[in-house]
């Protein structure tokens, strides 16, 4: 079935409508769930954890800086965790709608960043510190065993030994204590004591001298790495390690807001949009219900409707086929009225037909009554008188002689004259007139019969010949032609194709003039089903314009009064009727044809009368 | 006088350090125990081992991880340099694979936060495999075996991501507990009494100032020429000795290097990142000088070194066969 295009364009905007209004509620709704708390939650724990990770990392920087951490793992061991965290970070980062984060993501890698470097830095400072610090007494150790030594053997500079002793002592002491409180005064009074023991080089044994070398240069890297370390302490306790993250904290505080906003904005807009979803709904609802009473009630009147509908059409039926069988019934009328009319030009012709036998019937009646008058009447006067007579007892013989004589007279009379042929004959032409006459009538009565719907096998040569002899009279002067082919007898109603023929023939007589006029007639079987019949004159033909319309009803050519207009468009009802058809040609100046097809065994005959198929059509 | 108040005090901390680590059963010591944890994924691991003997991550399919880290040779590269891929050669001696997922950072000069970065820059390093990560992939996933044991260990199959996962998982499984750290958890006869008389000197004259940590080493960096300038008196200098300066461009960095684990230190010669130490001793000898600046008795050198050995891991992880072979019979697969 294929749907108006109106129709699937509704449904397709509707469908659309629906998609649309149903995607702007999901964005609403994905907008408005934009971002959960648990993820600040997440994102808050990761910030804390990263704070507390730094804070512990700070204090791990002094447990090596103290040597209470025995190696520098515990300063590695946040790494792989400081850099997960940036990454989670940026990661939720990404997943906010908001991206402010990224300078102060960036800022706190940078400041990490920093702070791992200066860890190493410190790692490598510290290292070489401790070395330093662990060595140095060690190294005092050593010289002042070398210094022992030297005073054991009996060296000369005892007392500058002593003195070298007591300076590496004291310097040892110093730079210790620096150690723990570093000072620059200090450290400047340890490296001028560090430089007030270089001249005694010289003066020494090459042993203690690279002792005392050996101490100065770790003294000195004790000092110039306990420089180094405060200020990579000093350095990494102003990393705004902290700061950084509460900043980063901030802007994700500010982003989550936004995003919170946001989402409580589209939720606000997802209520609303969801009221107006859900008003439209109660109006569609609303309309849908309206709709439905409205097509309940429409239906039930339907329904009402639907029942005095059947009632009506019964009556309508009724009327109609009332009307019809009426229609019928005046067709069949005009029909018949058309056929009386055709007799009524044949009337005529008719009288004369009846006329001339009359006259002679009469004649001869007439004769026979003269004979009679003349020679019967007394003859038979004559006979009777002496058959009286001689029955008589009393008459004479000579009454009775003379009476005989009067009789034999005349006999003889009667005799000499051939009287009694004479009657016979006349008597036989009288008969054969009155036959005439006879068949004349039967002629008339079969075709006008009313007894229509009488069917029968019929040749159609029969019913030409019957029809020409009732139209002698309109065909008087023209010569007919008879080609009369060997056909079937059709199954037809021989009274209504007569009517079909003596309207053709009286058609085509009419055609013709009265000079050379030939009227041809035809029957042949056009198959062996169909027996066909030409009626074809020579006249004055037809316009090509006046041939589509000659079958139709009150159409004529003939003067006003001379012609119903109603004989050929019978003649093709009942043609069809009877399952034919009725073609013609026709050329102006050269003549006519009709040819009428019948078939030979027409089931489907219906003649005019039988009126199943003309109601059929009304009511379909 | 206030140094010995000093030790006082520290010595009190110590104790009561000692105490904790008494309770603890483990030594309270620079040095850490290692224990070997089995790793929890053994298909990744040994996709991971599959791959370690893999020439295809090599452009002209010429080497393969294994073959600069010899597990004959404590995981390192005996040879000075490396050769990679076109037989590029390396800048540096190629360091220990064994216990290399324990050190802070990765590479001499410590340019690789993590061992996935590092494994992600060697596939593209023209002087290893000079590929690129497409190529390596599509070789892989052209073997329908290689792409069964991929599939079967990650869902998503032959990826960088996932080459560079099975390859750091395999990494973390070669860790390599040594005697030493069953004397740190406790078990005091584990060494010798000359191997711990190394070990105190190995603190006293201050190696454990850097070589300290479960790694013994492997978390911090560290010049190398502190007390001495090495480079100088070693001559010509090559790239490979600006270490950690190549990362951070700043000058102090300059000829500062991560300092490396001493695990399996006998077996990874030669020493340092310009291979100039052939023995330990040399080695133990260069420290001495250029980074502690100082000297010390033979005896006290042969005792470290003695110390030295006891880092040697007891079962060393094995190859299924030596990488030269993996070399071969992966030719011999691909033919």
């Amino acid at each position: 079935m294929r749907l108006p295009t109106r129709t699937v364009a509704r449904a397709a905007f509707g469908a659309l409508a629906a998609a649309a209004l149903i995607g702007v509620l999901v964005m609403l709704y994905a907008k408005s769930s934009n971002v959960d708390a648990e993820r600040k939650t997440q994102v808050e724990a990761h910030l804390k954890h990263l704070k507390q990770l730094d804070a512990e990392w700070n204090v791990d920087v002094l447990k090596s800086r103290t040597d209470l951490n025995k190696n520098y793992d515990p300063l590695v061991a946040p790494l792989p965790t400081l850099l997960d965290l940036q990454r989670t970070l940026a990661g939720e980062a990404r997943a906010l709608p908001q991206k402010d984060t990224g300078p102060a993501l960036r800022a706190l890698a940078d400041v990490i960043d920093e702070k791992i470097d200066l860890v190493d830095q410190f790692k490598a400072q510290n290292a070489i510190l401790k070395n330093s610090l662990r060595y140095a007494p060690t190294a005092v150790d050593e010289l002042r065993a070398r210094i022992r030594d030297a005073r054991a053997a009996g060296s000369v500079q005892r007392e500058r030994l002593a003195l070298l002793d007591a300076q590496v002592n004291q310097i040892l002491n110093d730079v210790l204590k620096y150690n723990l409180f570093p000072d620059a005064g200090s450290a400047q009074l340890i490296g001028a004591a560090l430089t007030g023991l270089e001249p005694a080089d010289a003066a020494f044994d090459p042993a203690i001298v690279a002792s005392v070398r050996n101490f100065i240069n770790h003294t000195r890297t004790i000092l110039r790495q306990r420089t180094i370390e405060n200020d990579l302490l000093a350095h990494l306790s102003r990393m705004p390690v902290s700061e950084t993250i509460d900043r980063l904290g901030a802007v994700f505080e500010r982003d989550f807001q936004a995003a919170i906003d946001e989402s409580n904005r589209y939720r606000n807009y997802l209520l609303a949009y969801a009221s107006v979803l859900l008003a439209l709904l109660a109006y569609i609802g609303s309309r849908l219900f309206r709709s439905y009473r409205i097509i309940g009630r429409v239906n039930r009147e339907l329904k009402h409707a639907n029942e005095t509908l059947e009632q009506r059409v019964r009556e309508r039926t009724e009327e109609l086929s009332h009307a019809l069988v009426e229609l019928k019934e005046s067709e069949a009328q005009l029909v018949q009225s058309e056929k009386m009319a055709s007799l009524g030009q044949m009337v005529a012709g008719v009288a004369h037909e009846i006329n001339t036998p009359l006259a002679y019937v009469r004649s001869s009646l007439e004769t026979i009554q003269s004979n009679c008058n003349e020679v019967l009447r007394p003859l038979i006067d004559a006979m009777t008188r002496l058959v009286v007579l001689m029955r008589g007892n009393d008459a004479t013989e000579e009454q009775v002689a003379e009476q005989f004589e009067v009789a034999s007279q005349l006999v003889d009379d009667f005799g000499e004259r051939p009287l009694a042929d004479d009657i016979v004959a006349l008597l036989k032409d009288g008969i054969y007139g009155v036959d005439e006459i006879g068949a004349i009538v039967v002629n008339l009565k079969d075709f006008s019969r009313l007894d229509r719907d009488h069917v029968s096998r019929c040749p159609v040569e029969q019913c030409l010949e019957s029809t020409l002899q009732l139209a002698k009279t309109v065909i008087a002067g023209k010569r007919v032609r008879k080609l009369y082919g060997a056909t079937k007898p059709i199954t037809c109603a021989p009274s209504q194709i007569n009517q079909v023929f003596l309207n053709l023939v009286t058609n085509a007589a009419q055609a013709t003039g009265e000079a050379n006029g030939v009227i041809t007639v035809v029957t042949r079987m056009q198959d062996t089903d169909h027996v066909a019949v030409d009626v074809i004159d020579n006249g004055v033909g037809m316009a090509a314009d006046v041939v589509p319309r000659i079958f139709d009803p009150f159409f004529t050519t003939k003067d006003v009064g001379k012609g119903t207009g109603l004989g050929l468009s019978i003649a093709y009802k009942i043609v069809t009727d009877h399952g034919g058809r009725i073609v013609v040609h026709s050329k102006p100046g050269v003549g006519t044809k009709f040819t009428v097809v019948f078939p030979v065994d027409a089931h489907a005959a219906q003649p005019v009368a039988s009126n199943n198929g003309s109601a059929m059509a009304i009511a379909a | 006088m206030i140094h010995r108040w000093l030790h006082r005090i520290t010595g009190g901390v110590c104790l009561g350090v000692l105490a904790a680590a008494a309770l603890a059963a483990e030594l309270d010591e620079p040095l850490r125990p290692l224990t070997y944890e089995p790793p929890r994924d053994a298909r990744k691991v040994e996709l991971g081992r599959r791959l370690f003997i893999d020439t295809r991550l090599a452009h002209d399919d010429s080497v393969a991880c294994a073959s600069c880290h010899d597990f004959s040779r404590g995981g390192a590269d005996p040879r000075p340099r490396s050769t990679g891929a076109n037989g590029a050669l390396s800048g540096a001696n190629a360091p220990s694979v064994f216990n290399s997922s324990l050190n802070f950072r990765q590479t001499w000069n410590g340019s690789a936060r993590s061992l996935e970065e590092f494994l992600d820059r060697l596939i593209p390093n023209p002087k290893v495999f000079a590929s690129t990560w497409e190529e390596v992939v599509a070789k892989l996933a052209r073997d329908a075996a290689t792409r069964e044991q991929f599939a079967a260990v990650f869902p998503d199959g032959v990826t960088r991501t996932n080459v560079i996962d099975a390859l750091a998982t395999y990494t973390r499984s070669l860790v390599t507990p040594s005697r030493f750290d069953r004397y740190l958890k406790g078990e005091r006869d584990a060494i010798s009494a000359d191997e711990l008389a190394g070990y105190v000197k190995f603190k006293s004259y201050g190696c454990v100032a850097c070589h300290q940590g479960v790694n013994v080493g492997g978390n911090m960096f560290q010049k190398f020429g502190v007390m001495g300038d090495y480079f100088r008196d070693r001559g010509t200098e090559t790239p490979a000795d600006a270490g950690r300066f190549a990362v951070t461009r700043r000058e102090d960095d300059r000829h500062v290097f991560k300092v490396p684990s001493l695990r399996n230190v006998a077996l990874t010669a030669p020493y340092f990142h310009d291979a100039s130490a052939p023995t330990l001793d040399s080695a133990v000898e260069v420290m001495f000088r250029y980074q502690l600046g100082r000297t010390a008795p033979p005896e006290d050198k042969a005792a470290i070194v003695k110390f030295l050995r006891t880092l040697t891991g007891e079962r060393l992880p094995q190859l299924a066969y030596a990488p030269r072979d993996a070399v071969a019979s992966n030719a011999a697969g691909r033919r």
